[in-house]
Protein backbone atom coordinates (compact mmCIF):
# COMPACT_ATOMS: atom_id res chain seq x y z
CA UNK A 1 0.00 0.00 0.00
CA UNK A 2 2.67 2.17 1.10
CA UNK A 3 4.51 1.41 -2.14
CA UNK A 4 1.62 2.27 -4.40
CA UNK A 5 1.15 5.74 -2.06
CA UNK A 6 4.93 6.36 -2.89
CA UNK A 7 4.62 5.32 -6.24
CA UNK A 8 1.57 8.18 -6.37
CA UNK A 9 3.13 10.99 -5.16
CA UNK A 10 6.56 10.90 -6.99
CA UNK A 11 4.25 10.61 -10.25
CA UNK A 12 1.73 13.86 -8.71
CA UNK A 13 5.22 15.80 -8.52
CA UNK A 14 7.12 15.02 -11.54
CA UNK A 15 4.17 16.09 -13.25
CA UNK A 16 3.59 18.79 -11.26
CA UNK A 17 7.38 19.51 -12.24
CA UNK A 18 7.17 19.19 -15.81
CA UNK A 19 4.30 21.86 -15.91
CA UNK A 20 6.90 24.13 -14.04
CA UNK A 21 9.59 23.69 -16.25
CA UNK A 22 7.10 24.03 -19.18
CA UNK A 23 6.76 27.08 -18.04
CA UNK A 24 10.56 28.05 -18.27
CA UNK A 25 11.05 26.82 -21.29
CA UNK A 26 8.20 29.02 -22.55
CA UNK A 27 9.26 32.24 -20.92
CA UNK A 28 12.71 31.19 -22.76
CA UNK A 29 11.44 30.64 -25.95
CA UNK A 30 9.55 34.45 -25.31
CA UNK A 31 11.97 36.46 -24.24
CA UNK A 32 13.48 34.98 -27.11
CA UNK A 33 10.94 35.79 -30.17
CA UNK A 34 12.61 39.46 -30.87
CA UNK A 35 16.04 40.04 -30.59
CA UNK A 36 19.88 39.75 -30.46
CA UNK A 37 24.08 39.65 -28.94
CA UNK A 38 27.44 41.32 -28.05
CA UNK A 39 29.82 41.95 -25.36
CA UNK A 40 30.48 45.60 -24.88
CA UNK A 41 30.26 48.13 -22.05
CA UNK A 42 26.83 49.29 -21.24
CA UNK A 43 25.07 52.23 -19.81
CA UNK A 44 21.90 53.15 -17.97
CA UNK A 45 20.08 53.63 -21.02
CA UNK A 46 18.96 57.21 -21.15
CA UNK A 47 15.12 57.29 -23.26
CA UNK A 48 13.44 53.71 -22.18
CA UNK A 49 10.13 54.91 -23.46
CA UNK A 50 12.05 55.68 -27.04
CA UNK A 51 13.51 52.61 -26.81
CA UNK A 52 9.69 50.63 -25.75
CA UNK A 53 8.30 52.52 -28.67
CA UNK A 54 11.07 51.44 -31.31
CA UNK A 55 10.89 48.12 -30.19
CA UNK A 56 6.94 48.27 -30.47
CA UNK A 57 7.03 49.16 -34.16
CA UNK A 58 9.51 46.46 -34.97
CA UNK A 59 7.05 43.56 -33.37
CA UNK A 60 3.91 45.30 -35.15
CA UNK A 61 6.31 44.81 -38.23
CA UNK A 62 7.58 41.63 -37.98
CA UNK A 63 5.26 38.76 -39.41
CA UNK A 64 7.74 35.93 -39.16
CA UNK A 65 11.45 35.09 -37.49
CA UNK A 66 14.08 32.71 -38.58
CA UNK A 67 17.05 32.28 -37.03
CA UNK A 68 19.87 29.43 -36.04
CA UNK A 69 20.77 29.49 -32.60
CA UNK A 70 23.44 28.33 -30.76
CA UNK A 71 23.12 27.30 -26.82
CA UNK A 72 25.59 27.28 -24.35
CA UNK A 73 25.71 25.96 -20.66
CA UNK A 74 27.89 27.00 -18.21
CA UNK A 75 28.30 25.12 -14.90
CA UNK A 76 30.30 25.98 -11.99
CA UNK A 77 31.89 22.78 -11.90
CA UNK A 78 32.33 22.59 -15.51
CA UNK A 79 35.53 24.29 -17.11
CA UNK A 80 33.60 24.26 -20.80
CA UNK A 81 30.42 24.40 -21.81
CA UNK A 82 27.83 22.26 -23.30
CA UNK A 83 26.93 23.65 -26.39
CA UNK A 84 23.44 22.42 -28.66
CA UNK A 85 22.73 24.02 -31.81
CA UNK A 86 19.12 24.41 -33.78
CA UNK A 87 16.59 26.60 -35.61
CA UNK A 88 14.05 28.87 -34.23
CA UNK A 89 11.26 29.86 -35.99
CA UNK A 90 8.25 32.62 -34.87
CA UNK A 91 5.06 33.36 -37.03
CA UNK A 92 2.39 35.58 -36.18
CA UNK A 93 0.14 35.73 -34.18
CA UNK A 94 1.36 33.28 -31.58
CA UNK A 95 3.42 29.78 -33.25
CA UNK A 96 6.71 29.37 -32.38
CA UNK A 97 8.97 26.71 -33.66
CA UNK A 98 12.12 25.80 -31.18
CA UNK A 99 14.32 23.11 -33.00
CA UNK A 100 17.13 21.25 -31.38
CA UNK A 101 19.41 19.56 -33.93
CA UNK A 102 22.94 18.72 -32.29
CA UNK A 103 23.80 16.95 -30.42
CA UNK A 104 20.45 15.68 -29.68
CA UNK A 105 17.06 15.82 -31.38
CA UNK A 106 14.78 17.96 -29.04
CA UNK A 107 10.97 20.24 -30.57
CA UNK A 108 8.67 22.12 -29.23
CA UNK A 109 6.08 23.86 -30.92
CA UNK A 110 3.48 26.77 -29.41
CA UNK A 111 0.91 27.06 -31.34
CA UNK A 112 -3.19 27.13 -30.90
CA UNK A 113 -3.00 27.24 -27.24
CA UNK A 114 -1.20 24.43 -27.12
CA UNK A 115 2.15 23.46 -26.36
CA UNK A 116 3.84 20.46 -28.02
CA UNK A 117 6.98 18.53 -26.92
CA UNK A 118 8.83 16.14 -28.95
CA UNK A 119 12.22 14.33 -28.79
CA UNK A 120 13.72 10.74 -29.93
CA UNK A 121 11.82 8.40 -27.26
CA UNK A 122 8.44 10.48 -26.59
CA UNK A 123 6.15 13.75 -27.35
CA UNK A 124 3.51 15.09 -25.31
CA UNK A 125 0.93 18.10 -25.96
CA UNK A 126 -0.55 20.22 -23.19
CA UNK A 127 -3.75 22.16 -23.49
CA UNK A 128 -2.76 25.81 -22.65
CA UNK A 129 -6.40 27.08 -21.16
CA UNK A 130 -6.84 24.00 -19.23
CA UNK A 131 -4.41 25.30 -16.44
CA UNK A 132 -3.98 28.61 -14.71
CA UNK A 133 -0.72 28.20 -15.07
CA UNK A 134 -0.46 27.77 -18.71
CA UNK A 135 -2.93 30.73 -19.01
CA UNK A 136 -0.51 32.99 -17.38
CA UNK A 137 1.97 31.93 -19.17
CA UNK A 138 -0.05 32.15 -22.70
CA UNK A 139 -0.90 35.94 -21.43
CA UNK A 140 2.78 36.62 -21.25
CA UNK A 141 3.83 35.01 -24.52
CA UNK A 142 1.21 37.24 -26.26
CA UNK A 143 2.42 40.17 -24.52
CA UNK A 144 6.21 39.85 -25.48
CA UNK A 145 4.96 38.41 -29.30
CA UNK A 146 2.93 42.17 -28.84
CA UNK A 147 6.20 44.09 -28.33
CA UNK A 148 4.94 44.95 -24.67
CA UNK A 149 6.75 42.19 -22.54
CA UNK A 150 9.14 45.09 -21.17
CA UNK A 151 5.40 46.60 -19.23
CA UNK A 152 5.54 43.92 -17.21
CA UNK A 153 7.00 45.73 -14.07
CA UNK A 154 4.96 43.70 -11.97
CA UNK A 155 6.83 40.29 -12.10
CA UNK A 156 9.86 41.44 -13.44
CA UNK A 157 11.98 44.30 -11.85
CA UNK A 158 13.49 45.70 -15.61
CA UNK A 159 16.76 47.62 -15.86
CA UNK A 160 17.69 48.98 -19.20
CA UNK A 161 21.19 49.57 -20.72
CA UNK A 162 22.62 50.80 -23.72
CA UNK A 163 25.87 50.05 -25.87
CA UNK A 164 27.52 51.17 -28.92
CA UNK A 165 26.01 48.16 -30.76
CA UNK A 166 23.30 47.25 -28.69
CA UNK A 167 20.65 47.75 -25.73
CA UNK A 168 20.57 45.15 -22.69
CA UNK A 169 17.82 44.47 -20.63
CA UNK A 170 17.96 42.78 -17.50
CA UNK A 171 14.75 40.97 -16.03
CA UNK A 172 14.89 39.81 -12.18
CA UNK A 173 12.06 38.07 -11.19
CA UNK A 174 10.04 39.05 -8.39
CA UNK A 175 8.49 35.89 -7.11
CA UNK A 176 10.60 33.87 -5.05
CA UNK A 177 9.94 31.13 -5.73
CA UNK A 178 10.91 31.73 -9.61
CA UNK A 179 13.66 33.25 -8.14
CA UNK A 180 15.06 29.94 -6.87
CA UNK A 181 15.23 28.62 -10.23
CA UNK A 182 16.04 31.47 -12.36
CA UNK A 183 17.85 34.52 -10.78
CA UNK A 184 17.62 37.27 -13.83
CA UNK A 185 17.36 37.35 -17.53
CA UNK A 186 19.54 38.85 -19.50
CA UNK A 187 18.29 40.02 -23.41
CA UNK A 188 20.52 41.89 -25.83
CA UNK A 189 19.17 43.28 -28.95
CA UNK A 190 20.95 44.44 -31.85
CA UNK A 191 20.47 48.35 -32.27
CA UNK A 192 20.02 48.23 -35.60
CA UNK A 193 16.89 46.10 -36.05
CA UNK A 194 16.11 45.37 -32.57
CA UNK A 195 16.14 41.30 -32.96
CA UNK A 196 17.28 39.68 -30.38
CA UNK A 197 20.91 38.08 -30.92
CA UNK A 198 21.54 36.85 -27.54
CA UNK A 199 19.36 35.52 -24.12
CA UNK A 200 20.80 34.43 -20.77
CA UNK A 201 19.43 33.25 -18.00
CA UNK A 202 21.33 33.26 -14.83
CA UNK A 203 20.34 30.06 -12.41
CA UNK A 204 21.02 30.23 -8.82
CA UNK A 205 24.73 29.39 -8.23
CA UNK A 206 26.07 31.21 -11.00
CA UNK A 207 25.64 28.91 -13.32
CA UNK A 208 24.06 30.27 -16.78
CA UNK A 209 22.54 29.45 -20.24
CA UNK A 210 23.27 31.62 -23.19
CA UNK A 211 21.51 31.57 -26.21
CA UNK A 212 22.94 33.20 -29.61
CA UNK A 213 21.04 34.04 -32.19
CA UNK A 214 22.65 33.78 -35.33
CA UNK A 215 21.68 34.53 -39.19
CA UNK A 216 18.36 36.62 -38.31
CA UNK A 217 15.82 36.90 -40.77
CA UNK A 218 12.61 38.87 -40.61
CA UNK A 219 9.49 38.20 -42.73
CA UNK A 220 10.35 35.44 -44.62
CA UNK A 221 7.99 32.63 -45.59
CA UNK A 222 7.19 30.13 -43.16
CA UNK A 223 4.61 27.06 -43.85
CA UNK A 224 2.33 26.95 -41.24
CA UNK A 225 3.11 23.35 -41.71
CA UNK A 226 6.46 23.93 -39.47
CA UNK A 227 3.99 24.58 -36.30
CA UNK A 228 1.83 21.53 -36.86
CA UNK A 229 2.45 18.79 -34.00
CA UNK A 230 2.82 15.45 -36.73
CA UNK B 1 18.24 -2.00 -27.18
CA UNK B 2 16.40 -2.17 -23.58
CA UNK B 3 15.63 -5.06 -21.83
CA UNK B 4 12.89 -5.18 -19.34
CA UNK B 5 13.66 -5.40 -15.68
CA UNK B 6 14.03 -9.40 -15.71
CA UNK B 7 15.40 -11.37 -13.04
CA UNK B 8 18.83 -12.51 -13.93
CA UNK B 9 19.63 -16.54 -13.45
CA UNK B 10 21.86 -17.29 -11.00
CA UNK B 11 21.40 -21.46 -11.41
CA UNK B 12 24.28 -21.43 -13.74
CA UNK B 13 27.32 -19.95 -11.49
CA UNK B 14 29.68 -21.89 -9.10
CA UNK B 15 30.77 -20.34 -6.00
CA UNK B 16 35.01 -19.49 -6.32
CA UNK B 17 37.05 -18.43 -3.69
CA UNK B 18 36.42 -14.84 -2.94
CA UNK B 19 40.32 -13.75 -3.58
CA UNK B 20 39.44 -14.79 -7.36
CA UNK B 21 39.37 -11.59 -8.21
CA UNK B 22 40.74 -8.21 -7.08
CA UNK B 23 38.35 -5.70 -6.03
CA UNK B 24 41.01 -2.99 -6.89
CA UNK B 25 41.49 -4.04 -10.44
CA UNK B 26 37.81 -3.52 -11.46
CA UNK B 27 37.87 -0.42 -13.44
CA UNK B 28 35.51 1.92 -13.04
CA UNK B 29 33.30 3.15 -16.28
CA UNK B 30 33.65 7.21 -15.21
CA UNK B 31 37.06 7.44 -15.35
CA UNK B 32 40.01 8.16 -17.87
CA UNK B 33 40.57 10.68 -20.43
CA UNK B 34 37.41 12.04 -20.77
CA UNK B 35 37.19 14.44 -18.27
CA UNK B 36 32.65 14.62 -18.53
CA UNK B 37 30.23 11.95 -19.55
CA UNK B 38 26.97 13.54 -21.35
CA UNK B 39 23.72 11.44 -21.28
CA UNK B 40 20.19 12.11 -22.96
CA UNK B 41 18.19 11.15 -20.49
CA UNK B 42 14.43 9.54 -20.29
CA UNK B 43 12.66 8.79 -17.21
CA UNK B 44 9.67 7.19 -17.61
CA UNK B 45 7.91 6.38 -14.32
CA UNK B 46 4.12 4.85 -14.92
CA UNK B 47 2.87 6.96 -17.85
CA UNK B 48 4.88 9.75 -16.87
CA UNK B 49 8.11 11.01 -18.66
CA UNK B 50 10.73 12.83 -17.98
CA UNK B 51 13.44 14.23 -20.44
CA UNK B 52 16.80 15.60 -20.09
CA UNK B 53 20.74 15.61 -19.91
CA UNK B 54 22.38 14.29 -17.46
CA UNK B 55 26.61 15.08 -16.75
CA UNK B 56 28.94 12.90 -14.78
CA UNK B 57 32.06 15.02 -14.11
CA UNK B 58 34.72 12.83 -12.33
CA UNK B 59 36.20 15.39 -9.61
CA UNK B 60 39.25 14.78 -7.48
CA UNK B 61 40.57 10.93 -7.32
CA UNK B 62 37.21 9.07 -6.22
CA UNK B 63 34.71 11.96 -6.33
CA UNK B 64 31.62 12.73 -8.72
CA UNK B 65 29.38 15.27 -9.44
CA UNK B 66 26.29 14.67 -11.40
CA UNK B 67 23.63 17.57 -12.55
CA UNK B 68 20.29 17.06 -14.51
CA UNK B 69 19.78 19.84 -16.73
CA UNK B 70 16.39 20.19 -19.14
CA UNK B 71 17.04 20.08 -22.89
CA UNK B 72 16.79 23.80 -22.60
CA UNK B 73 19.64 23.97 -20.47
CA UNK B 74 17.67 24.69 -16.98
CA UNK B 75 19.30 23.02 -13.98
CA UNK B 76 16.99 20.62 -12.02
CA UNK B 77 19.91 18.61 -9.85
CA UNK B 78 22.96 18.68 -9.00
CA UNK B 79 24.24 15.78 -6.79
CA UNK B 80 28.06 15.46 -5.26
CA UNK B 81 28.80 11.66 -4.69
CA UNK B 82 32.58 11.50 -2.58
CA UNK B 83 34.57 8.35 -2.65
CA UNK B 84 34.02 8.18 1.13
CA UNK B 85 30.44 7.21 0.28
CA UNK B 86 29.49 10.80 1.82
CA UNK B 87 26.82 12.54 -0.60
CA UNK B 88 25.96 16.41 -1.12
CA UNK B 89 23.01 17.56 -2.72
CA UNK B 90 24.20 21.40 -3.91
CA UNK B 91 20.64 21.88 -5.50
CA UNK B 92 17.36 20.47 -6.42
CA UNK B 93 14.06 22.48 -7.62
CA UNK B 94 11.26 22.43 -5.20
CA UNK B 95 9.03 20.22 -7.40
CA UNK B 96 11.71 17.22 -6.75
CA UNK B 97 12.94 18.36 -3.51
CA UNK B 98 11.25 14.74 -2.11
CA UNK B 99 13.02 12.40 0.00
CA UNK B 100 11.40 9.44 -1.45
CA UNK B 101 12.59 11.38 -5.51
CA UNK B 102 15.90 12.14 -3.91
CA UNK B 103 16.65 8.49 -2.11
CA UNK B 104 15.84 6.68 -5.38
CA UNK B 105 18.02 8.63 -7.65
CA UNK B 106 20.67 8.89 -5.15
CA UNK B 107 20.87 5.18 -4.67
CA UNK B 108 21.04 4.69 -8.35
CA UNK B 109 23.63 7.10 -9.45
CA UNK B 110 25.29 5.48 -6.57
CA UNK B 111 25.28 1.87 -8.51
CA UNK B 112 26.42 3.16 -11.24
CA UNK B 113 29.67 5.20 -9.63
CA UNK B 114 30.50 2.79 -6.84
CA UNK B 115 29.44 -0.75 -8.36
CA UNK B 116 31.78 -2.70 -5.61
CA UNK B 117 32.36 -1.22 -2.11
CA UNK B 118 35.44 -2.62 -0.39
CA UNK B 119 33.71 -2.32 3.01
CA UNK B 120 31.19 -5.22 2.41
CA UNK B 121 31.15 -8.57 3.12
CA UNK B 122 31.66 -10.38 -0.41
CA UNK B 123 30.75 -13.86 -1.76
CA UNK B 124 32.17 -14.79 -5.57
CA UNK B 125 30.31 -16.86 -8.54
CA UNK B 126 31.52 -18.02 -12.42
CA UNK B 127 29.27 -18.68 -14.72
CA UNK B 128 29.87 -22.63 -15.70
CA UNK B 129 29.09 -21.62 -19.53
CA UNK B 130 30.95 -18.03 -20.37
CA UNK B 131 33.57 -17.67 -17.05
CA UNK B 132 31.98 -14.16 -16.37
CA UNK B 133 32.31 -13.46 -12.72
CA UNK B 134 29.23 -12.33 -10.59
CA UNK B 135 30.05 -10.74 -6.87
CA UNK B 136 27.31 -10.54 -4.21
CA UNK B 137 27.58 -7.88 -2.10
CA UNK B 138 25.45 -8.18 1.72
CA UNK B 139 25.10 -5.00 3.03
CA UNK B 140 22.44 -4.16 6.08
CA UNK B 141 19.52 -4.18 4.29
CA UNK B 142 19.93 -4.80 0.87
CA UNK B 143 21.73 -7.24 -1.44
CA UNK B 144 23.66 -6.33 -4.75
CA UNK B 145 24.87 -8.49 -7.13
CA UNK B 146 27.30 -7.43 -9.43
CA UNK B 147 28.00 -9.21 -13.31
CA UNK B 148 31.49 -8.63 -14.27
CA UNK B 149 32.43 -8.72 -17.99
CA UNK B 150 35.70 -10.24 -18.68
CA UNK B 151 36.66 -9.85 -14.66
CA UNK B 152 37.35 -5.94 -14.59
CA UNK B 153 34.06 -4.20 -15.74
CA UNK B 154 30.94 -4.16 -13.96
CA UNK B 155 27.76 -4.68 -16.96
CA UNK B 156 25.37 -5.85 -14.77
CA UNK B 157 23.92 -4.89 -11.44
CA UNK B 158 21.19 -6.07 -9.19
CA UNK B 159 20.30 -4.95 -5.94
CA UNK B 160 17.06 -6.20 -3.98
CA UNK B 161 16.17 -3.92 -0.38
CA UNK B 162 13.56 -6.25 1.55
CA UNK B 163 11.84 -8.91 -0.62
CA UNK B 164 9.94 -6.67 -2.84
CA UNK B 165 12.13 -3.42 -4.17
CA UNK B 166 14.54 -4.62 -6.88
CA UNK B 167 16.85 -2.22 -8.99
CA UNK B 168 18.66 -2.99 -12.12
CA UNK B 169 21.09 -1.57 -13.73
CA UNK B 170 22.62 -2.61 -17.28
CA UNK B 171 25.46 -0.98 -19.36
CA UNK B 172 25.92 -1.54 -22.68
CA UNK B 173 29.60 -0.39 -24.20
CA UNK B 174 30.84 -0.28 -27.41
CA UNK B 175 33.97 -3.09 -27.23
CA UNK B 176 35.04 -3.11 -23.02
CA UNK B 177 36.14 0.16 -22.91
CA UNK B 178 33.38 2.96 -23.18
CA UNK B 179 29.92 3.55 -22.28
CA UNK B 180 27.06 3.71 -24.96
CA UNK B 181 23.91 3.49 -22.95
CA UNK B 182 22.33 2.60 -19.79
CA UNK B 183 19.34 0.79 -18.05
CA UNK B 184 18.26 1.52 -14.89
CA UNK B 185 14.62 -0.28 -14.01
CA UNK B 186 12.74 -0.45 -10.97
CA UNK B 187 10.08 -2.89 -9.24
CA UNK B 188 7.73 -3.18 -8.28
CA UNK B 189 7.89 0.50 -8.99
CA UNK B 190 7.41 1.24 -12.73
CA UNK B 191 10.48 3.72 -12.79
CA UNK B 192 12.64 3.38 -15.76
CA UNK B 193 16.13 5.44 -16.11
CA UNK B 194 17.16 5.05 -20.12
CA UNK B 195 21.09 6.86 -20.35
CA UNK B 196 22.33 6.91 -23.95
CA UNK B 197 26.34 8.86 -24.23
CA UNK B 198 26.28 12.04 -26.61
CA UNK B 199 28.79 12.00 -28.74
CA UNK B 200 29.85 15.77 -28.49
CA UNK B 201 32.41 17.08 -31.01
CA UNK B 202 34.97 18.81 -29.84
CA UNK B 203 34.05 22.36 -31.89
CA UNK B 204 30.82 21.68 -29.53
CA UNK B 205 32.59 22.45 -26.43
CA UNK B 206 33.48 25.61 -25.77
CA UNK B 207 36.09 27.29 -23.13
Amino acid sequence: MSIALNAWINYYKLKRMNRMVALLYCMCLVCASPRTSAQENYKPMTDIEAFKGKLAAMSASTQTIVSDFIQEKSLIVLSEKIVSKGLFLFKKPDNIRWEYTEPYKYLIIISNNQLYTRDDKNQKQYDIQSNAMFQEMNRFISGCVQGDILKNDKDYVITYFEGSKSYFVKLIPRDEKMKQMLNEVQICFDRNDLTVSSLKMVESGEDYTRINFINRKLNTEIPLEKFSFK
Amino acid sequence: MFGGCSVSRLNDFERIPETSVDRNNIQPWFRGDTNRFLFRTHVDIYRNHLGGLMLIKPVHEEDYRVLFITEVGIKVLDMEFLGSGDFKLHYCIDALNRKSVLETLKNDIDLLLSPVPESTKIKMMKDRQTGNILIKSKERRSVTYYFLEDHYRVNKAMRRNGCMKKTQMTIYSTGFSEIDSIHICHSPVKLNIYLSKLNENKSEISE
